[in-house]
């Protein structure tokens, strides 16, 4: 079954190909980060604005690079959220619209269930069970997963995401946008234990997180020191690598916490943090001395795409689920409410 | 006589779902009904509903129209992205349609009045708005398309002393317009609920033009483009 992706829940229009027998046929994806840098962050009609433009001529470019007429997509799968409403809309209507006229299935995929199964992509996919820690700009979760569908929340964020926190902490430093990648960049020249920062909820069970508190300790650090004198280059740096070693340290100690209460052994990282090199790096050394191992996508892969959302469509609609033309879409959705395979 | 083009119009610029379906025949079918919220939801089923009921194929349309605008952005985006889907998957051409232009033509349609000034609420006390003239039974647009707060909308001299004919929900509040402006107005109609068979006549005159454009180029007339304020 050849499955036609649609991604548009924020700022990336994300098309791809995916056949259930060959694998991931072709993706392309448009990035507008450079739209919004200039507003320090997505502004939500923008980005429906630009989708618009970048849908069709995208599947076109996907078509061509499988060499494949559309009449042999068999099916359509597009994020119905959570998610930009606008953003989603557009998407959802040209999916709707194509499954209908090309007479073939079509069904609303969960973001973050597209990005929990982007691993499955690569040569050597994690098996089925395993703890996934979502952590991306909009959600940081931590789920047990026994298979498609099949999720149980372990902890979550009380307040920011932690791509949030890292989007909010740049701006503060004016790093620009998007955070994740300008902090990650900044820090790599940074003294991380120059400057104390808390690592928040550590000190208590539980496996939930939060980020607002790291974020206004650096602001308020931020303006002290500001306060004494002018911000230097080294004082950013190290401003950005105190910060990000904070969020790695939170994330990688409770993402231990989750194996050893769920006995597993396999952790999946997904989400546009989880391409961040230091956590990767991190977990992978934390992970080995407990015997257990982490996986995650390509990097293209983590951020959002559409080849996460082929995947994860293609998935389901080969075990016979599909929307009718009229389901609703969802800007909130537990993944948790997902049904399973 | 000339032989009929089977085209589809669509409009969810306002409040409604509105449809207007030219068949093989030359007959004409439409479906109208208040959506709000709702459109996202309902439109595609009520395209198939209504060619179901014109007992035609899908395959059979020869272009698509849609208001492209001004109008609600999300559904101005909603028509633009099926009209776009549909011409896509069928190899046939787009015929985007402004919304005040239709409007204009619907009112001449029904009134027979000659001068049409087009005001449509744009929100945050501003009108789309736009003067149109039908000349030998055709639309002719003599302001294009703009948005200003109601009393700095400019009128050039040369359109006065003529019988305009206001339309559109920008009439409602009369009052913002200058005096000048409210003293030039002969009929008001600021209850007109735009229909889709506005959208499917001036695209019949479009497609006899030769002014159907590829799929992916078809993109709404927002007209206000100042969304947000940088940082």
């Amino acid at each position: 079954m050849r499955v036609l992706g649609i991604e548009t829940s924020c700022d990336e229009t994300g098309i791809a190909l995916y056949d259930t027998k060959q694998g991931l046929l072709a993706h392309a994806l448009y990035s507008q980060i450079k739209l919004h840098a200039t507003y320090g962050g997505v502004v939500p009609e923008l980005a429906s604005r630009d989708h618009i433009q970048r849908i069709l001529p995208l599947i076109d470019q996907v078509l061509a690079q499988a060499k494949l007429k559309p009449q042999a997509i068999d099916g359509i799968a597009y994020t119905a959220g959570p998610g930009l409403i606008g953003a989603l809309m557009v998407g959802a209507m040209c999916a709707r619209t194509l499954a209908f006229a090309l007479q073939v299935p079509v069904l609303g995929v969960h973001h973050m269930e597209g990005h929990l199964l982007a691993p499955q992509l690569e040569v050597n996919p994690p098996a089925f069970p395993f703890v996934a820690l979502l952590v991306s700009g909009g959600h940081t979760q931590l789920i047990e997963v026994r298979g498609i569908g099949k999720y149980q929340l372990l902890g979550e964020s009380l307040d920011d995401a932690a791509g949030e926190a890292f989007d909010k902490t740049a701006k503060m430093l004016g790093l620009g946008y998007p955070g994740g990648p300008k902090i990650a960049a900044c820090a790599a020249e940074g003294n991380a234990d120059r400057f104390r920062f808390p690592r928040p909820m550590l000190d208590r069970p539980g496996l939930d997180f939060s980020f607002s508190g790291l974020k206004t300790h650096t602001l308020t650090l931020t303006r002290q020191l500001a306060a004494e004198r002018a911000l230097q280059p080294q004082d950013i740096a190290d401003i950005a690598a105190g910060f990000q070693q904070a969020v790695v340290d939170t994330l990688v100690a409770k993402c231990k916490r989750a194996l050893k209460a769920t006995g597993l052994k396999s952790l999946v990282i997904a989400g546009g943090v989880s391409a961040n090199q230091s956590l990767r790096t991190r977990l992978q050394a934390s992970l080995a001395g407990m015997g257990a191992q982490v996986k995650y996508a390509r990097p293209e892969f983590c951020t959002d795409n559409g080849a996460m959302i082929a995947y994860a469509g293609a998935c389901r609609l080969q075990a016979g689920q599909s929307d009718d033309l009229e389901t609703p879409l969802r800007p909130r959705w537990p993944l948790t409410e997902l049904p399973p395979l | 006589m000339k032989s009929p083009v089977p085209l589809l119009a669509i409009d969810t610029s306002g409040a409604a779902c509105s449809l207007a379906l030219c068949d093989t025949q030359g007959q004409v079918w439409t479906h109208h009904q208040a959506a709000e919220r709702q459109q996202a939801k309902s439109l595609v089923p009520q395209i198939h509903a209504l060619l179901e009921q014109a007992h035609m194929p899908l395959q059979a349309l020869q272009g698509i129209a849609f208001g492209a605008g001004p109008g609600s952005f999300t559904g101005l985006r909603i028509a633009c992205m099926c009209a776009q889907s549909l011409a896509w998957a069928l190899h046939i051409p787009v015929y985007p349609i402004s919304t005040l232009e239709a409007y204009a033509w619907q009112t001449y349609q029904s009134t027979y009045a000659r001068y049409l000034a087009v005001a449509l609420d744009a929100r945050m006390g501003e009108v789309y708005w736009g003067l149109y003239q039908i000349q030998e039974h055709s639309l002719q647009t003599l302001v294009p398309a703009q948005v200003c707060p109601p009393d700095q909308v400019q009128w050039p001299q040369a359109y006065q002393d003529q019988d305009w004919v206001g339309v559109g929900s920008g009439w409602q509040n009369a009052q913002a317009f200058s005096p000048w402006i409210q003293g030039q107005m002969q009929q008001l109609y600021p209850d007109a609920d735009l229909k889709a068979q506005a959208i499917l006549a001036l695209a019949e005159q479009a497609w006899a033009r030769g002014e159907g454009m590829a799929a992916a180029q078809a993109q709404p007339f927002y007209i206000r483009d100042q969304v947000t304020h940088r940082s």
